[in-house]
């Protein structure tokens, strides 16, 4: 029977702690591109929005209905 | 306009097919976590993610026109909250992110089109022996703009580490 230690390993990444540490520059830009990388790699392989927040901590805005098309 | 036609808006995304069958989807991700020394707007702040859905087909060169007009719709009904505003970091991983920071900048620069309310701002970011190339993207009456505005530059300041 798997324990939670051993669930917790097969989670890619771990979701984000709610406690966060500024970043650097270098940082930043690294994890506004992996991020960017993961999300469009999630959708194309159907990975719903939901489970990209519950998973790893995104947050996603909630959109209003398009007005002119 | 001539947006393409945006068959699905969900809670999260807009998805919309070019002339070429090409299909996109849109969606904005909170960047709160870039903005949390400025508490007033961090909450407020997306990034817009524009990506290919059928990756399996490549976007020819001469690209669907629309594309243009659809973006500028969907970012534009965004923003027409005049509260949130969104932030574009070009996609990197092909190489193309100069030609595509160009062509993005061009978007919001139309005369005598919707994209008029839209004040852009853009800048590069670089860290770590990168280059990003960022646009800010705010309503003109958004009552906050100028504290969006100075956080992003500060954001993106390349003298800061």
């Amino acid at each position: 029977m798997a324990t939670a230690a051993n669930k917790s390993k097969t989670v890619i990444r771990k979701k984000r702690n709610a406690k966060a540490v500024p970043l650097t520059k270098a940082e930043m830009v690294q994890k506004m591109l992996a991020d960017q990388k993961l999300i469009r790699e999630a959708r194309q392989n159907g990975i719903s929005f939901e489970e990209l927040e519950k998973t790893y901590g995104f947050k996603f805005a909630r959109l209003p209905h398009i007005s002119n098309h | 306009m001539h947006a393409c036609h945006i068959y699905r808006i969900t809670e999260f995304n807009y998805s919309f097919t070019t002339e070429a069958g090409i299909e996109y989807e849109c969606s904005f991700k909170s960047y709160e976590e870039y903005f949390r020394n400025y508490p007033a707007i961090a909450s407020k702040v997306f990034a817009l993610d524009l990506y290919l859905i059928n990756s399996k087909q490549k976007p020819s060169p001469g690209t669907d026109k629309r594309i243009a007009d659809t973006v500028i719709t969907i970012v534009g009904d965004f923003l027409n909250s005049m509260v949130n505003v969104v932030v574009y970091v070009c996609d990197t991983s092909d190489g193309r992110s100069r030609s595509r920071a160009r062509k993005f900048k061009s978007w919001f620069k139309y005369y005598e089109h919707p994209s008029r309310q839209i004040i852009q701002l853009s800048t590069d970011m670089e860290g770590g022996g990168i280059t990003l190339y960022t646009a800010l993207l705010v309503h003109k009456k958004n009552k906050l703009k100028i504290q969006f505005i100075n956080a992003y530059v500060e954001l993106t300041d390349v003298e800061q580490k």
